[in-house]
């Protein structure tokens, strides 16, 4: 079709040169115009093919949307990641949309749902399962298999994570926890062994006072041994694995009630103010910890691997381990997933379903992993136990995830808002306007309100 | 519709033939306005109307957005942000709070500044000019700018702070600063919108008084009490009652500095509206937040419209 009306172009622009030749005056001039018109024309029809032809091409790609809240360093390496599958699978065309992660973005998703026109995969956070429970596709052991996601293959505690009564709600590609971060040069400069960060509260302590130094001896410090973020991220989830590595938790197991307003949540919360306080190798006050890690304006923080690409971007010397333990009985570090959704009803569109299944799977597996791997930890074992193990920034963390010394949220709906509750009170006694005891206290009374609404 | 070809008037036709189909009223004169305003109307009916009693309807419901079922409740929202809500009655201290503080020196801090501004000075048009600057600014980048400076560890303030050989303060993570830090950059940022009406106010009043003022041996005092302040009466009940209602309205400004921290020392009402509706769910206590703040700026704004009700004449 687009031959004939290319040659019907050629054609009378043919005609219009042979007129133009007619004619004595301008002769060359209007020979040459025409040449030009003619391969305008030409050009213009070619592009048109070339267009039409990559939209019909398009047209026969099944379409996966895919909203994401990652940000920062992460945003490019995901679209690697999808780039890389879209250009292996030619039949199906992930869009990946980048959404503003927090509170607001699980509100976006909800109203997409609501509005009946929900991406096809959306990623979600460790406590957000119980939120969308009802409205997602759940998967039993055995259909998760069919699809290439044997779960024997995976950390177990993370698959664990999503089940409920047997059913598994979403795919889990990566574990996010919490560790330590530390300044090798800081370390060497201390007289540290940088490949034997503190495991223990004893040590990090001795560790924490001989990396607090006044560098230039004005008699104040100016290199701080350790420093808590002001911020949601990540402070009440350090508090919160103190309290369980002294055998807390937040709520109890039929989540009704909190119970953490207990010796071990008043006595991880001391501990932390404490570091200022009594210990003297933190600031008086919360701060921009990612900041200052840079600024090296501090030796060790506590945070997730989120920040490592960042780190890496700034060419720091830094390790980094798994959270030390300063609780009184075991090892345990909050930690996050992420898991993609999928909508409830996508499996009635068969192809829909096929191609968005075929993307989890995908970065679930091997083919997703070395790109997770490069920003979190991937749950899957062949992945986390090679490559993520020699990693020399992401090993710290995988040690962690192996060994068990990693927990997850508890599965209630209203997390976000109990965490919220508690950060609130947590910035009371921190910022020294309340105890720990008065803290935990008004913190209880409004989890347990929240709780009965 | 086929208008027949007779050769009349076509807007004669176009009227015979409405009439004929019982469309007279809207071929005549009368529609005209209302066609005009219809545009609008559409556009006032969807997106204000409708969203105004949605949001009562909201309020006496238990909202789930996920469930298509919304149960009528009556005023049990309200009920439990009077006595179950654990942030309710802090975020109405807390926005009172803001307002009394933010208002009367925005409004005061305006019109003085409009004072120096309309002075015949060298270099006024640029002086002007950068201090409309700061409002031009997106109050996200705001937001950020000032979480950088004001960092307890790695901010610019406490840096100079140490320079001058200060101890360093804790700024945003202490909530007894937070409040007067938020105002603060609140003023920094859009002073110049009242700056502006006032001076457009002065800039409205007649030099003839002034000079009568002075005839009479009115001092700058007297002239700024006597004549420039009920000159300023219509600009004045302005700022204020957008003020009032720009408070109680605040949200972007407060969010982005410190989230309605720290220990929810600034938890406004608005940012606990949409803590409860989008990062919580509880959309009917959300609304119900609405309600209550629509009510009270309603009833303000009508208070200082009748404070302000008195007419002045020269």
């Amino acid at each position: 079709m687009y031959n004939t009306e290319i040659k019907t172009i050629r054609t009378s622009a043919n005609i219009s040169n042979i007129r133009q030749a007619t004619s004595k005056q301008g002769k060359v001039t209007m020979k040459k115009r025409g040449k030009m018109t003619m391969k305008k024309i030409g050009l213009l029809a070619l592009s048109a093919m070339f267009l039409m032809s990559g939209t019909a091409f398009a047209a026969g790609k099944e379409v996966v949307n895919y909203w994401s809240r990652h940000g920062s360093s992460d945003v490019a390496i995901m679209q690697k990641m999808v780039g890389e599958f879209n250009a292996s699978h030619p039949g199906i065309d992930v869009k990946l949309q980048f959404l503003t992660w927090g509170g607001a973005y699980y509100g976006k998703v909800r109203s997409s749902i609501l509005a009946g026109n929900p991406p096809q995969i959306f990623d979600v956070a460790a406590y957000a399962p119980p939120m969308f429970r009802n409205n997602v596709e759940s998967f039993s052991a055995e259909e998760l298999a069919k699809l290439g996601i044997n779960l024997s293959n995976f950390v177990p505690s993370a698959w664990k994570a999503v089940e409920y009564k047997g059913r598994y709600y979403g795919t889990v590609n990566a574990i996010l926890p919490l560790g330590l971060y530390y300044n090798t040069d800081m370390f060497k400069k201390a007289g540290l062994d940088p490949s034997k960060p503190p495991r223990n509260l004893k040590e990090f302590l001795e560790y924490a006072k001989k990396l607090t130094v006044d560098t230039n001896g004005d008699g104040k410090i100016d290199q701080w041994g350790f420093m808590l973020r002001n911020n949601f991220v990540p402070t009440p989830w350090i508090w919160e694995s103190i309290l369980v590595q002294s055998g807390g938790s937040i709520l109890n197991k039929d989540l009704t009630k909190a119970t953490f307003n207990t010796k071990a949540g008043i006595d991880a919360l001391n501990l932390m103010l404490n570091f200022s306080r009594k210990y003297k190798i933190a600031p008086s006050t919360l701060a921009d910890t990612t900041t200052a890690f840079v600024a090296k304006k501090v030796a060790m923080v506590i945070s997730g691997p989120w920040d490592i690409a960042g780190y890496k971007g700034k060419k720091m010397a830094f390790g980094t381990a798994p959270m030390p333990q300063f609780g009184t009985q075991k090892p345990a570090a909050w930690s996050s997933l992420d898991i993609y959704f999928f909508p409830k009803g996508l499996r009635k569109d068969a192809k829909k379903w096929k191609a968005t299944m075929t993307f989890a799977a995908w970065a679930a597996g091997p083919g997703g992993g070395k790109y997770y791997a490069q920003m979190f930890l991937p749950s899957l074992l062949s992945v986390l136990n090679g490559p993520v193990m020699k990693d020399p920034y992401m090993s710290g963390f995988a040690r962690e995830a192996t060994s068990g010394g990693i927990y997850f949220p508890q599965a209630h709906k209203a997390m976000q808002e109990i965490y919220a509750a508690i950060w609130s009170n947590l910035q009371g006694a921190f910022a020294g306007k309340m105890t720990a005891e008065e803290a935990l206290s008004l913190a209880e009374e409004q989890t347990n309100r929240i709780l009965a609404r | 519709m086929t208008i027949p070809d007779s050769g009349e008037n076509p807007r004669m036709a176009l009227a015979a033939a409405a009439r004929k189909g019982g469309m007279a009223w809207f071929a005549g004169k009368k529609a005209s306005p209302y066609l005009f305003l219809l545009p609008f109307m559409i556009i006032y009916v969807v997106l204000i109307l409708y969203p105004i009693f949605q949001g009562l309807y909201v309020s006496l419901t238990d909202w789930d957005m996920m469930n298509p079922v919304k149960p009528f409740v009556g005023l049990k929202n309200f009920e439990y942000l009077f006595f179950g809500d654990p942030l309710f009655w802090n975020s109405v201290k807390v926005t009172l709070q803001y307002i009394f503080t933010n208002v009367p020196i925005k409004v005061v801090l305006g019109l003085a500044l409009a004072l120096i501004f309309n002075q015949k000075l060298p270099g006024m048009a640029f002086h002007r000019g950068a201090l409309f600057l700061p409002f031009v600014i997106n109050i996200a980048a705001v937001g950020i700018l000032f979480q950088w400076i004001l960092d307890p560890e790695v901010g610019l303030l406490n840096y100079y702070l140490s320079m001058l050989g200060l101890p360093p303060q804790k700024w945003l993570v202490d909530p007894t600063w937070t409040m007067d830090l938020v105002v603060l950059v609140t003023i920094w940022w859009s002073i110049a919108f009242n700056v502006i009406v006032f001076l457009a106010g002065l800039q409205d009043i007649p030099e003839e008084l002034y000079e009568a003022a002075r005839i009479d041996g009115a001092n700058a005092w007297h002239r700024f009490w006597n004549v420039t302040l009920p000159c300023l009466r219509g600009s004045m009940m302005f700022v204020v009652v957008m003020q009032i209602i720009g408070s109680f309205q605040a949200f972007g400004n407060i969010y982005m500095l410190t989230g309605g921290g720290p220990n929810n020392a600034t938890n406004v009402l608005m940012v606990h509206l949409y803590k409860t509706g989008f990062f919580y769910f509880q959309m009917g206590p959300a609304a119900a937040i609405g309600v209550i703040i629509f009510i009270i700026v309603m009833a303000l704004t009508i208070a200082v419209l009748a404070m302000f009700r008195k007419q002045v004449e020269y």
